[in-house]
């Protein structure tokens, strides 16, 4: 008879805790990326694709790209002026990306490709190569402008209360004449509380 | 007799020219100077009804008004959301694009963030990511939930 209940007892908290460690197991789902983020208030991937969104649209909209002629643009550093790690890089490529896409503008290697883009040019000039349908050295198109940014923050901190405050800059430079040909800025503001 | 007759017409012919309502042609495929292609938009309202879709229920926020424009051989759209109530609403936006025969003519756009104060007006504005992006649909979603 005792043993039966113990046996009962047993199954029962087995039972018990099989529904509690159910309900603490992680759950994976798939999220939407372009879905506004707020787990923290540090730079996060909303921020990186409403910056490039912007800064896209308003350079789309400056006469110089919204002409006929595809103007030819390199991508120089963002600097990252915030106390916190931003990869810049990530920022530069997604304006690269929807520039490029618009089909409105051309990009010529920028510095950080360009160890790679030479070594190809040699590599296609060895001997394994058909020297009729290789790239030729001294043919590369330089770029007409170059783009080139910096972002900076202003952190405030009070008792249950963090304040960021982002701004990214980006420019537009004529090479040839230093010109300045478009700018434009996009601010976040970031409360905790 | 004929002069009172001559100068009444006259009077009235002015007092017509002068009712009529000012008649805009628009392109075939646009309303207000929007892109709507084979829809039949005879109102602003109606405009706005085939242009905004609500992800869900967004209370308090109603789209006021939508303006289309040719600004240097470019589509500019500016929607005007207003905030009917007294408190600050979160919501959140973006904009779908299609070619001219209604194929997605762009990746998803990121929701935007946007903060709208208490019985005011916040004014969207885009211009079409590229030349095949033709066509638009502005989503709202509420971000107080």
């Amino acid at each position: 008879m005792k043993q039966a209940l113990c046996i009962r007892f047993a199954g029962a908290a087995m039972l018990c805790a099989a529904v509690v460690l159910s309900g603490c197991a992680e759950k994976t789902r798939y999220g939407d990326a372009r879905g506004v983020e707020t787990v923290t208030n540090q730079f996060g991937s909303t921020d990186l694709q409403v910056i490039a969104e912007s800064m896209t649209r308003s350079m789309l909209n400056t006469p110089l790209v919204a002409g006929a002629e595809r103007p030819i643009m390199t991508v120089q550093e963002v600097k990252n002026k915030t106390s916190e790690y931003i990869d810049t890089r990530s920022i530069t490529d997604s304006i690269r990306v929807e520039l490029q896409k618009s089909g409105r503008v051309r990009f010529a290697v920028d510095a950080a490709a360009m160890d790679q883009q030479i070594e190809e040019l040699k590599r296609q000039q060895s001997d394994y190569y058909d020297a009729k349908k290789s790239a030729e050295i001294g043919k590369m198109v330089g770029a007409a402008y170059r783009i080139e940014g910096n972002i900076t923050s202003i952190v405030k901190e009070a008792k249950n209360v963090k304040d960021v405050y982002y701004k990214f800059s980006l420019q537009l430079w004529n090479v040839q004449s230093g010109l300045l040909e478009w700018a434009d800025e996009k601010e976040i503001r970031k409360t905790t509380s | 007799m004929k002069l009172n007759i001559l100068a009444t017409a006259l009077i009235a012919s002015i007092g017509l020219a002068g009712c009529a309502s000012q008649t805009k042609y628009e392109e075939p495929g646009y309303a207000y100077g929007c892109p709507v292609g084979a829809e039949k938009i005879t109102s602003k309202s109606s405009l706005i009804k085939a242009k905004v879709e609500m992800a869900g229920s967004v209370p308090n926020i109603d789209v006021v008004d939508l303006r289309c424009a040719q600004r240097a051989e470019q589509l500019r759209i500016d929607v005007d959301l207003k905030n009917t109530g007294n408190d600050v609403r979160r919501i959140a936006y973006k904009f779908r694009w299609m070619d001219k025969d209604g194929m997605r003519a762009w990746d998803d756009e990121t929701w935007k963030p946007v903060l709208v104060y208490g019985n005011t007006i916040y004014t969207l504005t885009t211009q079409p990511p590229s030349q095949e992006a033709t066509d638009f649909r502005v989503v709202v979603m509420d971000q107080d939930k």
